[in-house]
């Protein structure tokens, strides 16, 4: 039996986390037009959560058309579609993204990893817990751009720089949501795990790491967001590759079109990259009361 | 700047046990150039696209910083063996002890106008000189450097006092939006956005003066920058640099308002060539007349921005006063 089988049977037997849908209609046939009722909730809910975005985009393409507003750094939105279209086909957008990306994705791996790692060891050691507490009380309280100045004279310009940057930035949340996690922990489960005769590396594998799942995944949903945030501003900043970059370059080219299709090129990025964190998050933890609606 | 540089001496201590050493890499040394992505810097560029600097050894690599802002700093940590600068920030940076050298020219304004950038201000108001500006705002994209300095000079000359008016620091991009919405009195505006806000709200904006030429005609903008401590360890890395970058202002010279000068400039600063048809340009200099530094450099401590004159054969190296262009 896998471990996260045998948390589920665990946290089924000690904890009345029942699925809510199935206390709602105790009747089967009730139960099949409740389903067809929550499919066509949803798909309203896509509807009107595409409905205002547009409806904002089409206001801005009025605004600038009918001379509500005019200022050579508000084009039209069908200029801004259209600069999108021909930088993505010059390529040096494609490029910018694909540098942006890869300092999301490192920055973020590096950050989520010591932050998991240090919650764990102070999960561990409390004495050192409770001092990386306080540490990281203090420290994440300053803007991760004020940073960036100090860490240039240190680092330089280059990439190194900008993933610490990031990494910093990810940590924090990562590092605070899987101390929770695994805080909140139920007592009885360890007192049973230990009962049971379990080892500490089995307890570790098997109560405290998926116990801490759901603030491990708070913390990375939380962290994800922040360092997409964080990798721009870096770029924006200093160096000369990314997103960031190319938004500043533009501004000073005076071709606000292609700065706002940059923009919009990291709106769309920003929202289909944390899909696949969704999807592995209701995937491995979808025992979870936080998964279930 | 004076906050930025003087943070840089304080970690200069830090900064210097961490400075890179020069690379050599396939026979080139590897120099840090600190620059900024506009016309000015179009000689350096020139210098890399057709290989000056690798035909006196030299591997360039540029750190363009859209602000600049940081690039002073960079350079007085050992991040950058050079740095595009404009002079204010550079004799500003010599007031507070640091020890950074002019090697090499950069740009001038024009003898007359159009400059590359001018001082615009509501028709509406029908402002023509300093002396109406007083008690007014003023946008200047940073109060401490040359915009700033020689806008301070033009309210002067014209009748104005410059410590009655308000300096409000607005990047050049906003600053036409600023201007419209009354935020500000006048902006001196940089191109291309000069000539965009005059193309675009010539209805409602124009140009009042021209703050650079009218104060300071063929006066100095930027040099190129590095510091005693590369001179001592690197000197004829400096020498070799001053001279390819002479080849790249005689290269832009000749063919700066050609489809070749143009292209170029549209490919590092990604503004559209045919928009850089309509701009000024800088006057792009091969020699640093001390002369003029010692012009601007009296204006600042006439503003007072320098607790003393600088000491012009320690500031400006020996590269700087040979014409390398030629």
């Amino acid at each position: 039996m896998p471990p996260s089988t045998k948390i589920v049977a665990l946290n089924a037997a000690g904890l009345p986390h029942t699925p809510a849908a199935q206390q709602d209609d105790p009747i089967p046939s009730k139960r099949e037009s409740g389903e067809n009722r929550q499919a066509a909730v949803k798909l309203r809910r896509v509807a009107l959560g595409l409905a205002l975005p547009l409806a904002l985009f089409g206001l801005w393409q009025i605004s600038a058309t009918a001379g509500w507003i005019t200022s050579n750094n508000w084009p039209r939105f069908s200029l801004v579609l259209t600069a999108l279209a021909l930088e993505m086909l010059r390529g040096e957008l494609p490029i910018a993204l694909l540098q942006t990306i890869g300092l999301v994705v490192g920055g973020f791996a590096i950050g989520a990893a010591l932050g998991i790692g240090l919650a764990f060891v102070s999960a561990v050691a409390p004495l050192l817990g409770s001092g990386l507490g306080t540490l990281v009380e203090l420290l994440r309280v300053i803007p991760i751009p004020a940073l960036v100045p100090p860490l240039v004279l240190l680092f330089g310009t280059g990439l190194e720089m900008k993933l610490i940057v990031v990494a910093a930035s990810v940590l924090f949340p990562v590092f605070l949501n899987t101390l929770v996690g695994i805080v909140s922990i139920e007592p009885q489960l360890k007192l049973v795990a230990r009962m049971h005769g379990l080892g500490p590396r089995a307890f570790l594998r098997d109560i405290l790491f998926p116990g801490a799942l759901p603030g491990i995944f708070a913390g990375v949903r939380i962290g994800f967001g922040i360092a997409l945030v964080v990798a721009v501003t870096a770029e924006i900043i200093v160096g000369d590759s990314g997103i960031g970059h190319y938004l500043v370059l533009m501004q000073f080219a005076a071709r606000p079109a292609e700065m706002y299709g940059a923009v919009l090129l990291l709106l769309l990025f920003g929202s289909l990259a944390s899909l696949p964190l969704k999807w592995m998050e209701s995937s491995v933890i979808f025992w979870h009361h936080s998964r279930q609606h | 700047m004076m906050k930025i540089t003087r943070r840089a001496l304080g970690t200069l201590g830090a900064a210097v046990l961490l400075a890179p050493a020069v690379v050599k890499s396939a026979g080139l040394d590897e120099i840090r150039v600190g620059t900024i992505p506009i016309v000015d810097s179009t000689p350096l560029q020139a210098a890399i696209k057709f290989g000056y600097f690798s035909d006196v050894g030299l591997k360039v690599d540029t750190s363009p910083a859209p602000g600049g802002a940081a690039i002073l700093p960079a350079l007085a940590a050992g991040q950058f063996d050079f740095a595009f600068s404009n002079t204010v920030s550079t004799l500003l940076g010599v007031n507070e002890d640091l020890d950074f050298r002019i090697v090499t020219a950069g740009c001038s304004t024009g003898p007359q106008p159009p400059d590359l950038a001018g001082l615009v201000a509501r028709r509406a108001e029908k402002i023509t000189d300093g002396q109406q500006l007083e008690g007014k705002r003023v946008a200047v994209n940073n109060r401490n450097n040359i915009m700033s300095v020689r806008t301070a000079a033009w309210i002067e000359k014209t009748g104005g006092n410059w410590n009655k008016v308000t300096y409000v620091e607005i990047p050049f991009p906003q600053m036409a939006d600023a201007l419209r919405a009354k935020q500000v009195d006048a902006a001196m505006i940089n191109e291309p956005f000069l000539s965009l806000a005059l193309h675009t709200h010539g209805d409602e904006l124009e140009g009042v003066g021209w703050p650079l030429s009218q104060t300071a005609p063929s006066g100095v903008v930027s040099q190129y920058v590095s510091t005693q401590r590369v001179i001592d360890a690197k000197a004829k890395i400096v020498e070799a640099f001053a001279a390819a970058l002479g080849k790249g202002v005689a290269w832009t010279r000749a063919n700066i308002r050609k489809p070749e000068g143009e292209a170029l400039i549209s490919d590092f600063t990604r503004i559209p060539a045919e928009r850089l048809k309509e701009v000024a340009l800088p006057v792009y200099d091969s020699v640093v007349l001390p002369q003029k530094v010692a012009d601007l450099a009296a204006v600042m401590t006439s503003q007072k921005l320098l607790k003393q004159a600088p000491d012009l054969r320690t500031l400006i190296y020996a590269t700087a006063l040979v014409d390398h262009a030629t």
